[in-house]
């Protein structure tokens, strides 16, 4: 419903989660901004912003308002509003979309007509989100970059960014009431790959970066407009009724519509899921190979595996560090390597009659000049012919030209393609149906990777490089409160950086756990840190496709045994067992309470 | 090619400190700093090259057990003329040993390289303190005869100790779980990438951890070696 009055000039915009009622007598006035699932009136007499410009502060009411346009069509109802300061230079549209459904847009665009000739900065604050609020006292907020944090205050969901590089993963600011169910969730939607701060239409990046009370209620965003009504910043605002839950399922469902995934439905690569334990061999020292008899040794690499419960895939590696000695490349490497290329497949065979699938690397980063990614996508899937191997596994890359995927998949089906950093743009996500978890800080635990919530069809095996026996212990951690699979990664490069015995029963344990409930684990709808009542308990929920099961995957991150109710159950069940760590559990009208030891991690199993 | 072969380096003592590249990876080995005594002994002057190893196998009739890629770059069992005073290469450890004990010699150690290349001074490069690439055979395209660069002469004497070929020590390590060597001076080539082994001009206190592998692996195009013999 959009209904404007012109003699008063007020506007009502409400969908069925949202009311939105507006003021224009003298600028932009947000009367209320209310969820209607609760009935009351949220966020009143609220500026939508502030602006900085040329040693002046400014308001909408420093602006004439021009004629209100409303409109719609089978989709949407728009209500528009210019306005415009001529002795400023600046013409801002101010848009409010209403899906008529869930969600209201606002939209703000900025034109700068450069009075002076040139760009000054120009600062924006939006009052209405530095305020935001729900109930006000108790109300709980999840910051875009900073969605939970740990006791000591560390941000605990792992984002998928490095340096000045981005992607499309950027989380909704939510606030929700103390009871963590009405509230409302402000998306920042942004195409833009780019951390600059050059551009215009990157605005909502900025937003994106928000990671605290203090910067939420500070920001000042500096906006680039330029003499184009392009988006300056875009509010895409829902009215909650399951809290934090409810806005990842739709920060999730969003962010998938953009994606074909039909990759990862395809039967031959689907192999992979059932894997949990990977192996990293490092083909110079003595852990994979028998350097008496010049031969990788598989029999003595799986028979050490068994201690870990056995490794499932394994990934042979025979050139870094050694490259750039002189001009061999990867490919001559193959045939330099004691016993030539059928060497290797005579080890993949040797695999193969254990169970074990074979991973090959593939290293971009020596190709010659005078090789392309043709003559390379060649090579490669010449040397998965004459190996036999399952997979590969792309050094450095996050992504590869299809073409040679394509050269790849003509081999034969059910290679599976590996990157050693998840990927990070749409079709690569399409295509690349694992990769490693390599991250390089453990602490503090739990901390949890988005991707893995996010894109849960992707399985990613946690990987650690440099990691000591304080590390290992964490790494160990981190795989089993997010449930993510491992790989075994002992000879980094030269350097013997083994587990230790307790390490390898304790992930042996896990994979016994981790294969028994893996369709629940590798369910299509997780989400990461399900609210608990206890401020130092963090959970992860996997709730199974099927509806047989849910698991709660906790940590007690106190120092005392925890004993009491954790949470309402995600869905109704009866029976509650601790399937991995120690403590007890059961439910209770419809809540489950469980004694968690501290600094562990419990998955408690919950049935119908 | 007439030359001088050997230098004569007197007994003497240095405080021998060598870096390595850090990759990944580490060098399990010594580093010092520490006192070394170098000497008495008798240094080539030169690498060992193509025309003196074809010598050695006619005068010896060495044929290594495990002969992949050994001499790769002859062509009927011997060198290209043009190769004659070039440094051989593709030759592991276990050749230029069986080289050097056909002579009575043998190769030097790393902190004893180090001498040889560095003198009494410790020198960065074995000419100075500063880096100065006409002096040397780097970043090129192809290997030089031995004595192309006498400008690149070391305080003992020594020459194409900078670039060229790699010179391989007389070490072979064994850390528990791996086996590597250790190599020197740097070489012609230098490979495009940040994430490959770094060749070019080394310093005269750096050496390259060389991670072992037997066969073809042993042996390099741009790895060679040259010899010490003991001294009265």
């Amino acid at each position: 419903m959009l209904q404007y009055d012109q003699n008063t000039k007020r506007a009502v915009i409400r969908n069925n989660t949202l009311q939105m009622t507006l003021n224009f007598v003298d600028g932009i006035l947000i009367e209320e901004c209310s969820n209607l699932l609760t009935g009351d009136q949220q966020n009143p007499r609220r500026e939508l912003f502030n602006l900085t410009f040329m040693g002046g502060q400014y308001s909408s009411r420093d602006f004439a308002v021009g004629e209100v346009l409303t409109c719609q069509d089978r989709v949407h109802q728009l209500l528009t509003v210019p306005l415009e300061n001529e002795a400023l230079g600046l013409s801002i549209r101010v848009h409010f979309l209403n899906d008529k459904k869930e969600t209201i847009s606002v939209i703000v665009q900025i034109r700068d007509r450069y009075i002076h000739g040139v760009p000054y900065e120009l600062f924006l604050h939006s009052p209405f989100l530095a305020q935001l609020s729900m109930r006000g006292e108790g109300d709980r907020y999840y910051y875009p970059a900073n969605a939970v944090e740990s006791l000591d205050g560390t941000p605990l969901l792992k984002m998928m960014r490095e340096s000045f590089y981005n992607n499309d993963v950027k989380l909704p600011l939510v606030c929700c009431d103390k009871g963590g169910k009405s509230g409302f969730a402000v998306q920042f939607p942004s195409k833009a790959d780019l951390d600059d701060c050059g551009a215009i239409q990157n605005r909502n990046m900025q937003f994106s970066k928000i990671a605290s009370a203090e910067e939420l209620h500070t920001h000042q965003i500096l906006c680039n407009p330029d003499n184009t009504y392009n988006d300056t910043f875009e509010f895409e605002i829902t009215g909650l009724s399951g809290g934090w839950v409810e806005a990842f399922a739709r920060f999730r469902q969003q962010w998938e519509s953009g994606y074909d995934f039909s990759e990862y439905e395809k039967e031959d690569l689907k192999w992979f899921n059932e894997k949990f334990l990977h192996q990293f061999s490092f083909l110079y020292g003595t852990e994979a190979y028998d350097a008496e008899n010049q031969k990788i040794d598989p029999e003595k690499l799986l028979k050490e595996g068994e201690a870990f419960g056995g490794f499932d895939t394994v990934t042979l590696w025979n050139q870094y560090p050694r490259l750039g000695v002189d001009k061999r490349s990867q490919w001559d490497f193959y045939n330099d390597f004691p016993g030539g290329m059928a060497a290797f497949k005579e080890a993949v065979d040797a695999f193969h009659a254990k169970g074990v699938q074979v991973f090959m690397p593939y290293i971009p980063w020596d190709a010659g000049a005078e090789e392309s990614p043709e003559t390379l996508g060649d090579h490669f899937a010449g040397l998965l012919e004459q190996t036999g191997a399952d997979g590969y596994q792309l050094d450095t890359l996050g992504d590869i030209p299809d073409s040679f995927r394509e050269k790849c998949d003509a081999v034969r089906p059910g290679l599976v393609m590996t990157t050693q950093h998840h990927p990070d743009k749409k079709h690569p996500i399409e295509k690349i149906t694992t990769s490693w978890d390599e991250f390089w800080d453990t602490r503090p635990m739990p901390k949890v990777d988005i991707f893995r919530f996010l894109c849960p069809r992707h399985i990613a095996p946690v990987i650690s490089r440099w990691y000591r026996k304080e590390d290992k212990d964490l790494l160990i951690q981190y795989s089993q409160f997010g449930a993510a699979p491992l790989v075994i990664w002992q000879d980094i490069f030269g350097r013997w950086m083994p587990f230790s015995a307790e390490q390898k029963a304790a992930i042996k344990g896990w994979k016994e756990v981790y294969l028994a409930h893996r369709l629940t684990y590798q369910c299509a709808l997780p989400t990461p840190f399900y609210p608990v009542a206890p401020r130092e308990v963090y959970c992860n929920l996997f709730p199974a496709d099927s509806g047989s099961e849910q698991i709660y995957s906790l940590y007690n991150d106190g120092d005392l045994l925890f004993d009491g109710a954790l949470c309402e159950l995600f869905v109704p069940g009866s029976t509650a067992e601790v399937i991995l760590g120690g403590g007890e559990a059961s439910v209770k009208n419809g809540k489950l309470y469980a004694q968690l030891p501290p600094k562990e991690v419990v998955h408690i199993s919950v049935k119908p | 090619m007439e030359r001088e072969n050997t230098v004569f380096i007197p007994q003497t003592t240095y405080i021998y400190r060598v870096v390595h590249r850090v990759m990944e990876g580490d060098c399990q080995c010594e580093h010092g700093p520490m006192p070394v005594t170098v000497g008495p002994l008798y240094a080539d002057v030169y690498p060992v090259t193509n025309a003196q190893y074809y010598q050695f196998v006619q005068d010896s009739g060495y044929r290594p057990e495990d002969d992949r890629g050994y001499l790769r770059h002859w062509v009927d069992g011997c060198y290209k003329p043009e190769d004659a005073d070039k440094p051989v290469v593709w030759v592991s450890l276990e050749d230029a040993r069986a080289y050097a004990a056909f002579y009575g010699k043998r190769l030097p150690k790393d902190y004893e390289w180090q001498y040889l290349a560095a003198g009494d001074e410790c020198l960065e490069w074995p000419w100075g303190n500063s880096p100065d690439y006409s002096r040397a055979n780097v970043y090129s395209h192809g290997l030089t005869p031995v004595d192309a660069f006498p400008q690149g002469v070391s305080p003992t004497g020594c020459m194409d100790m900078c670039g060229n070929c790699w010179e391989m020590v007389d070490e072979f390590h064994f850390d528990g779980s791996h086996y590597f060597q250790l190599l020197r001076g740097g070489s012609f080539y230098r490979a495009h990438h940040y994430w490959h082994a770094e060749g070019g001009p080394q310093k005269n206190n750096t050496h390259l951890k060389m991670q072992f592998l037997s066969g073809a692996m042993s042996r390099n195009a741009t790895v060679g070696f040259r010899c010490v013999k003991e001294g009265d």
